[in-house]
């Protein structure tokens, strides 16, 4: 991978990573289906996640400790995995956000060219 | 900072229980239904497995593990070449390790802080020979004067103690020391102190200071030793102190304050060693060079009252280099053997992995030609290699920890000259081990796969593989040249190093070692003051020894043949009636030993001209002495000994530089003897030598060997001997029992060592470069298959196919051969010092050693030769055509 792609994928996984904890945040325990579905929903559609992304995103925060997974069932009585937020992940989802507000806050002023 | 973090969770995942991917599958498949559930389409379960894959470990590390799988398979497909590659490297490395072990705790190691400059003062003189080391307290304070290049300074010498606490009286190797002398050398001792200054005075304080192993054998190791006293000849001395394990000084179990006199002013009353510490910078030659100013000073000075001074020379001789000098040579020919026989080793792992790594160009291809990256092969093939010096390199070390033992078990201790507890295979031999085996993975594994990995990109699919390439073949033809090279070198060294043996074997004892048990006494000064107490001990103690049954003859002697008092034993300088001889500029000397009458009956020392002493050679009677050999070629010029006369001058010996002027004595030399060896050190050459009978000259009796000859076995002799001791005087100790033939055994035990290991080694070279020469001879022939078909089929006879892939190994082991005389021609007077009864270029050992190789290296070509000739043509031409 070149660098500038490097690059790029790591702001998506750095964004990725804060919507499916706010996610998490708003609808408690929820699976990778319904992660996605929530997303799709709240972007009207503008973010359509794979399964090749979300996953190894899903993946990477467990390994983290930021989020916990467990096999369940749905709704449908469908076995699904579950996950939900770990307290080191609610920790992690408002030093994230607050980071998130700071640099809109920079930018904002940056671009509304205020300074 | 947060990828940092990232990969230590990856790497941390790695130990933790992994999400095993049926799970992640499952849960795939879960995303797929439910998505059908809301009518959509998901695809890309593989590509998602993969991504998770990835996400899940870290990569390299999985290549790694799949390389190391896939290796342990390949190693196991070729388990032949694998299990002779890791035996070779077993061999290898065990061999080094454990005479690395070994020399580390013999000659290499450094014991004490100081070791460097620790160094005692010896004098040489003007017209003596050998350097001398006893000195007087005026002379120590004249040393004492240059503490411009001494840290410190002091005196020291060893002893004898009886210790009288137990129920019979034990002799005790003890040292005296000044005070400066024990912290001069960095050691604290393990519990109490050592010595104060006020303690070292004339009139002080009964103390000692002990070893650790004093402690445990005879104290307990009560760790409430320094409330305790011991008995030492008959005096009660508080114990003050207890030194580390292990700590050596001079070889004694316990140290006791020396307390001199610093008002003596007798430059002749030499009774100690100087020892001291260089200043850290300062070397032996500046330290000789102050020495210089000192003895000009002394020998202006003192020019009239000491005339020994006059041309005198103070040098420094370091005390390490003192203990391990003579036994270096011996470590230095086995390490220099193990590292030729690692790297024929070497030589042969790296030949076998590149046959192998011919033989694979074909897998080779198919992978590069699958995509695989050239430093993906090249890492694939590292990691093979590694695989296998890292099994033989643990083989090696357990092979070496498991012959350690055995090693030291060999050797006579006086040439270990280190506990033996402390020779073991330490965390520096396993790491120089370690070393050694990856370099060699790294090392013989990068040639190969560079290679192949090379001609691989070239596309060599298409190419038939197993022809080889010609830069393959010339690589391991010179690694084949190479090997044959040191083994021809560590074939010579053995055979020299054998032949110097047996050379030196050859050499006659002069006396019959079967059947004799001897053992030292030591008289002390203070019970054994006259004369004539001292001849009664020998006569009570040997009549009583000799009425034994089972003892046919007991005899004393001032020190036995091959005994360790030998070195500094009393010379005479002689005078003979009618012959002026002069040794050079030194008036002719020979050194003196007492005997009892019957020595040379009980030694079996043949009388070559004259008669033994008799029981008639007593006090009164006229003075008598018997000559050895030597001493009829040197001062008598071969005339007939016996009846002749011989003057006895000025008496010299290692405590007595000036030399002791008396009335000179005239003996009649009454009988001529064999030359006996002396000394232990084997090439040395006899010295001429007096023999004079005890009875008349007791005074010189205080230190004496009992030799006797028995049939009874070592245990029951002893106590024979014990018995008579006893009888003369039950508090005097013995010590030293041993059967002649084990001192015989010592004497020569190093160079018997050196002996077998080069031997050793010679086999093993010898073979392994006979499995290589055997492994490219044969793999030449599998590769040449298609051309002995060929010619085969246009007509060549099987003998013509013989002689053709025998001359093809043959070429190469004569070129290895001449490479290996040539340098050994050249190298082998660098181990002159192993070799002082044979030609370091002896031309029958270069012939000899030569002719073997030749003879192996056809034996090994022959094989596949004969596999040559039975190659069917047909069968040849059609494979992989």
């Amino acid at each position: 991978m070149s660098n500038k792609a490097q690059a790029k994928a790591d702001i998506l996984q750095g964004t990725l990573d804060l919507m499916v904890l706010q996610t998490l945040a708003t609808m408690g325990q929820q699976h990778g289906y319904a992660i996605a579905a929530r997303l799709e929903q709240v972007s009207k559609g503008a973010i359509q996640l794979n399964m090749g992304t979300l996953y190894p995103a899903l993946m990477r925060l467990e390994q983290r400790g930021l989020v916990r997974g467990q096999w369940g069932v749905t709704d449908n009585n469908r076995k699904a995995r579950f996950y939900g937020l770990t307290a080191a992940g609610r920790r992690e989802l408002e030093q994230e956000k607050h980071e998130w507000d700071r640099l809109a806050g920079i930018m904002d002023a940056l671009l509304r060219g205020d300074a | 900072m947060r990828r940092l973090r990232e990969w230590w969770i990856r790497a941390s995942n790695l130990l933790r229980p992994r999400r095993p991917d049926s799970d992640l599958e499952q849960e795939l498949r879960a995303h797929i239904e439910l998505a059908a559930a809301d009518g959509r389409v998901e695809r890309g379960v593989a590509s998602s497995m993969d991504a998770l894959r990835e996400q899940r470990g870290l990569p390299w590390i999985d290549d790694f593990v799949r390389d190391v799988r896939f290796g342990c398979r390949m190693l196991w497909r070729d388990r032949v070449v694998s299990v002779v590659v890791i035996v070779v490297l077993a061999v290898g490395i065990g061999a080094s390790t454990a005479i690395y072990s070994l020399a580390n705790a013999a000659v290499l190691r450094r014991d004490r802080p100081v070791d460097d400059r620790w160094v005692v003062i010896r004098a040489h003189l003007a017209n003596r020979g050998p350097a001398l080391t006893f000195f007087s307290v005026p002379e120590l304070a004249d040393a004492e004067r240059a503490t411009d290049v001494f840290e410190s300074i002091g005196a020291i010498t060893g002893t004898d103690f009886t210790l009288t606490d137990g129920d019979f009286p034990e002799r005790v190797l003890g040292t005296y020391v000044t005070a400066s002398m024990i912290p001069m050398l960095g050691i604290p001792p393990a519990l109490g102190r050592t010595f104060r200054p006020d303690e070292d005075q004339p009139g002080g304080p009964h103390v000692v200071v002990i070893s650790d192993r004093f402690w445990r054998d005879h104290l307990d190791a009560d760790p409430n030793v320094l409330r305790r006293t011991i008995m030492l000849n008959h005096v009660e001395y508080a114990v003050i102190g207890v030194m580390p394990p292990y700590y050596d000084l001079w070889g004694g179990r316990l140290w006791v304050p020396m307390q001199l006199d610093r008002h003596d002013t007798d430059r002749r009353a030499r009774r100690f060693w100087i020892a001291g510490t260089l200043r850290p910078g300062v070397t032996e030659e500046q330290a000789n060079a102050r020495l210089a100013l000192i003895a000009a000073e002394m020998t202006r000075e003192f020019a009239i009252t000491q005339p020994e001074y006059a041309g005198m020379a103070l040098r420094v001789w370091n005390v390490r280099e003192a203990v391990i000098g003579g036994v270096r040579p011996a470590y230095v020919v086995l390490l220099v053997a193990v590292a030729l026989l690692m790297l024929t080793a070497c030589a042969n792992v790296a030949n076998l992995l590149l046959s192998r790594a011919v033989a694979r160009q074909r897998e080779m291809s198919v992978r590069v030609a699958l995509g695989a990256g050239r430093g993906r092969l090249i890492r694939q093939m590292l990691v093979e290699s590694c695989l296998l010096s890292i099994v033989g390199g643990i083989a090696g070390v357990a092979l070496a920890i498991a012959a350690l033992p055995l090693l030291v078990h060999l050797i006579p201790s006086e040439y270990l000259t280190a506990d033996p507890e402390l020779v073991r295979v330490d965390a520096q031999a396993i790491g120089v081990a370690a070393i050694v085996s990856i370099a060699t993975g790294i090392a013989f594994g990068l040639v190969p796969s560079l290679r192949s990995a090379r001609s691989s990109s070239a596309g060599a699919l298409g190419q038939r593989s197993n022809t080889g390439s010609r830069s393959a073949r010339s690589w391991q033809h010179a690694l084949t040249i190479v090997q044959m090279a040191l083994t021809v070198l560590v074939a010579i060294a053995a055979a020299l190093t054998i032949e110097g043996y047996r050379a030196a074997e050859r050499l006659s004892l002069g006396f019959n070692p079967d059947g004799i048990v001897s053992a030292y006494v030591s008289l002390p000064a203070t019970t054994y003051a006259s004369a004539d107490r001292i001849a009664s001990f020998y006569r009570v103690a040997l009549a009583d020894i000799a009425s034994h049954a089972g003892v046919t003859g007991a005899a004393a002697i001032t020190d036995r043949p091959l005994g360790y008092r030998s070195v500094d034993i009393t010379t005479y300088e002689i005078r003979i009636p009618g012959h002026a001889v002069r040794d050079g500029a030194v008036a002719p000397a020979a050194a003196f030993r007492l005997v009892t009458p019957t020595y040379f009956a009980v030694a079996q020392t043949p009388i070559v001209d004259g008669r033994a002493f008799t029981d008639a050679d007593g006090a009164g009677a006229p003075t008598v002495a018997i000559v050895n050999d030597a001493f009829v070629k040197r001062f008598l010029d071969g005339a007939r000994g016996a009846g002749s006369q011989v003057v006895l001058g000025t008496r010299f010996g290692a405590r007595n530089l000036a030399g002791t002027t008396t009335q000179p004595t005239t003996a009649t030399i009454v009988g001529v003897v064999a030359d006996s060896r002396q000394t232990r050190v084997i090439d040395d050459i006899v010295r001429p030598e007096l023999f004079l009978p005890l009875a008349q000259h007791p005074a010189d009796a205080r230190n004496m060997a009992l030799v006797v000859r028995t049939s009874l076995d070592e245990g029951a002799a002893a106590r024979v001997i014990r018995a008579g001791v006893a009888h003369a005087d039950p508090q005097q100790p013995m010590f030293e029992f041993d059967r002649m033939t084990d001192v015989v055994m010592r004497a020569f035990g190093a160079r018997r060592l050196t002996i077998v290991l080069l031997f050793f080694f010679a086999v093993v070279s010898i073979s392994v470069a006979a499995i290589g020469l055997y492994g490219v001879v044969s793999f030449g022939v599998q590769q040449r298959q298609q051309e002995i078909g060929v010619r085969m089929a246009i007509g060549a006879s099987a003998p013509a196919i013989v002689r053709m892939v025998v001359v093809s190994g043959i070429r190469m082991a004569l070129i290895g051969v001449l490479v290996g005389v040539v340098v050994g021609a050249a190298t082998t007077r660098l181990m002159a010092s192993q070799l002082t009864n044979v030609s370091a270029t002896d031309p029958r050992v270069f012939a000899g050693a030569s002719v073997l190789l030749l003879a192996i290296a056809l034996a090994a070509a022959a094989i596949p030769a004969r596999r040559a000739a039975r190659v069917d043509p047909l069968a040849a031409l059609r494979v992989d055509a």
